[in-house]
């Protein structure tokens, strides 16, 4: 057997061998384009690639060892304490070309799957409700890793990839290169963070006025100012002391419910009283995200976003209130509710459309597509009828968002052609013209010899 | 501090690219467009500011980054390896260029890098840090002339310094069967010390009549001048398999040949290193 340079090194908890046959000796940016699959992402400054392994897909990126085997760790801790992030499979060190040259590690992630990186979202066209949406959906996740003592340090849009979830967006991180994790995080942490978010953000959503593709009524300065609004408000609830009339104990249970309805759990909560019981102040300490989650979780075994698991319990509950069954253990209500609403809905949906939404997004949307029904015909559509008239009327006509790529188009908007259809960072094809002369590059540099060593002569000269 | 990422943004001109921040910041346009011109001089990228991103070379995209920095004129850069991706050849011209221009911009800039040519050439003060502890932070003549210990004395310079193990005797420390020249208050700096290590760079050394008994195994002739390099003599061929490689730079007028034995002394005994076998330190 020859090996052309080193053999590659696998650092992966779970390996997939069919990783091992891969052209590691190529750097990830000439890989032939039957490894590739084109699908809409944000930019970064290193390679990154969408690669086809077996029947997945994964996301391979071409960076230094230390920042990928960190990155890895980070991703894997995020993981640990169910943040939304992408999954870490591999980082792929010890690789070299066929002259025995050495190329940097590929740190691989999973696909996630029905992802939508804002790109795509813009290259279709984005509402400004939408937009909103999406930087609720950002804020929400830059809290839930501060509360952790997560320290981001790159946050943008090109970083997360967002989920539909019922009727908003749930985000999740991508890169994780920069990140640290503490203790807890110092005020000044967080405001390093949000001023990264800041600048970062107002990048992009130039970028994409100047790429004609963000709402004429949007403006990038008002965007970036209300994400820094959205997150103090947020971080002021989930955090902030509180100090009422010792007459007033209902207000404990009032923060609490706030803290459930913004989908937050309370694990830890001080409650402390004045000396003579005039005052009670409290100050949540622990709060966990997906609240609604983790309930649909425990009584129906359906994971999904927190505003899915939100709007299926209210299903259930109508449900539970319907069926007169307000005395019946929830668990036993929340598996016939499974039974006889949720599990006809999915099946209903034929194999071949089951790409375009996830399953809770589908249900969600069929009990919006009921409601709507009812008002206009006035009467109760049954949920079967109504997921039918969805199929047909709706799902059919969205776009596939599993990750077929043939269907999402090459990232491209319906004019302009990305100049490389695997890197947004390059830019479209219609932004040519003749490369002016680069005084730094030309090639002529005979008057920068370079001595290879230390010259420590020359350096004595100029009498530093 | 502002983390400078250095993505750039696909749909606008390098302009653009370069002067966002300062568009955020509510800065005039007139104002704006005339740092951005600035900059764009300094960087030799005038005749990019109106083009897309997308054709660039590495070391130009880099550019158009280290643009987004200079218009917000900080105090304080911060450069992490920043030629680390590019070629050979375009490093030692970038690094030329960057080092004039921190000249011209006159702000203080810390650098880093793995490369101590880089260091050493470009630094007014290069800080030599191990394993997360800094070990010496002085002028790069500074380093070269007086490193503080064994680490720096071996880290800076190349060919690198020779370091030589040897017993402390009368008047200096004896390697192989030559005493190098030792002045008695360095020896008492050693205090209790049976063996300290002198350090001599190549082209300290010189052929002498008295001095380190060395097998010349190699000669390479580079210019006006050679190095030897060669192991201690005396030494059996197990022993000068595993022996410290001693490296010598010598006239290429006179070179000696390979195989034969030579001495080599120093040229200038002040200018000998001593350090501290236990401590690391230096002594002289």
């Amino acid at each position: 057997m020859v090996y052309k340079g080193d053999v590659p090194r696998f650092l992966a908890s779970r390996p997939d061998s069919l990783l091992i046959p891969l052209p590691w000796d190529v750097p990830l940016a000439e890989w032939p384009a039957e490894y590739l699959v084109a699908l809409p992402r944000g930019i970064s400054r290193h390679v990154v690639r969408f690669i086809q392994v077996g029947s997945s897909v994964y996301a391979a990126k071409e960076v230094i060892e230390h920042l990928a085997i960190h990155e890895y760790r980070m991703l894997t801790d995020l993981r640990r304490t169910d943040t939304p992030a992408v999954e870490p499979l591999a980082v792929v060190t010890g690789r070299t070309d066929d002259h025995g040259e050495p190329l940097d590690p590929v740190l691989i992630t999973r696909h996630l799957e029905f992802s939508l990186p804002y790109r795509s979202l813009f290259d279709h066209g984005v509402r400004p409700e939408t937009v909103s949406r999406l930087l609720d959906a950002l804020v929400v996740l830059l809290v839930r890793l501060h509360l952790i003592g997560f320290l981001w340090g790159d946050v943008s849009l090109s970083n997360v990839l967002f989920r539909r979830d019922a009727g908003q967006f749930a985000a999740y991180l991508v890169d994780a290169e920069t990140a640290e994790i503490h203790e807890s995080l110092t005020n000044g942490q967080r405001e390093h963070d949000l001023t990264i978010a800041t600048t970062n953000l107002y990048g992009e959503f130039s970028d994409l006025e100047a790429g004609r593709m963000l709402d004429a009524s949007l403006d990038p300065l008002n965007l970036v100012e209300s994400i820094l609004s959205r997150y103090r408000d947020l971080w002021a609830e989930l955090t902030d002391a509180e100090e009422f009339s010792g007459q007033e104990t209902y207000r404990i249970e009032n923060r609490v419910r706030r803290l459930n309805a913004l989908g937050f759990d309370v694990a830890e909560l001080d409650i402390r009283t004045s000396a003579d019981g005039s005052t009670i102040r409290i100050q949540p300490k622990v709060v966990d995200a997906g609240h609604h989650s983790r309930r649909l979780l425990r009584l129906a075994g359906l994971d999904t976003e927190e505003n899915q698991a939100r709007r299926l319990l209210n299903d259930l509950d109508t449900f539970r209130a319907r069926t007169n069954q307000g005395h019946v253990d929830e668990a036993v209500v929340a598996h016939q509710w499974l039974t006889e609403c949720f599990q006809p809905v999915v099946t209903a949906v034929p194999h071949d459309l089951r790409g375009k939404r996830e399953a809770a997004q589908i249900f969600h949307e069929v009990l919006d597509y009921r409601w709507y029904a009812s008002q206009r015909e006035h009467r109760e559509v049954p949920l079967l009828e109504a997921t039918w008239g969805y199929i047909q009327d709706v799902l059919q006509a969205l776009p596939d968002e599993a990750m077929e790529a043939t269907t999402l188009g090459l990232m491209s908007g319906e004019h302009r052609q990305l100049a490389n259809p695997f890197d947004p960072s390059q830019g479209f094809t219609d932004d040519s013209g003749p490369m002016p002369v680069d005084p730094w590059e030309t090639d002529d540099d005979d008057d920068v010899p370079d001595p290879g060593f230390l010259d420590i002569e020359a350096l004595r000269r100029r009498g530093r | 501090m502002v983390f400078q990422n250095y993505a750039l943004y696909p749909h606008m001109t390098v302009a653009d690219n370069m002067g966002f921040a300062l568009k955020m910041a509510g800065v005039p346009k007139a104002e704006r467009d005339a740092r951005v011109l600035e900059a764009a001089n300094l960087l030799g990228l005038e005749s990019f500011l109106a083009r897309k991103p997308k054709a660039l070379s590495g070391g130009q995209r880099q550019r158009v980054a280290m643009g987004r920095a200079i218009v917000r004129s900080p105090q304080v850069f911060l450069m992490d390896e920043p030629l680390s991706n590019l070629d050979a050849k375009l490093r030692v011209s970038t690094r030329t260029q960057i080092a004039a221009l921190q000249t011209r911009l006159g702000v203080t800039t810390v650098y880093v890098t793995h490369d101590q040519v880089e260091a050493m050439t470009m630094g007014d003060r290069v800080a030599v840090m191990k394993d997360g502890l800094l070990q010496q932070v002085d002028s790069p003549l500074s380093l070269y002339d007086a490193p503080t210990n064994l680490f720096v004395a071996g880290f800076i310079g190349s060919p690198a310094m020779n370091l030589l193990t040897g017993n402390v005797v009368e008047g200096g420390v004896k390697v192989g069967d030559y005493i190098v020249p030792v002045p008695r208050e360095t020896l008492a700096k050693a205090a209790g010390e049976k063996t300290l290590v002198v350090g001599i760079r190549p082209e300290n050394f010189q052929l002498a009549e008295a001095g380190i008994g060395v097998d010349v195994d190699v000669v390479e002739e580079l210019g006006a001048d050679g190095f030897v390099y060669g192991t201690l003599s005396g030494l059996s061929p197990e022993q000068k398999l595993a022996a410290q490689q001693i490296v010598a730079r010598v006239s290429a007028r006179t070179p000696p040949h390979r195989g034969t034995a030579v001495k080599l002394a120093a040229k200038n005994p002040e200018t000998v290193h001593v350090f501290s076998e236990k401590t690391q330190a230096r002594l002289s």
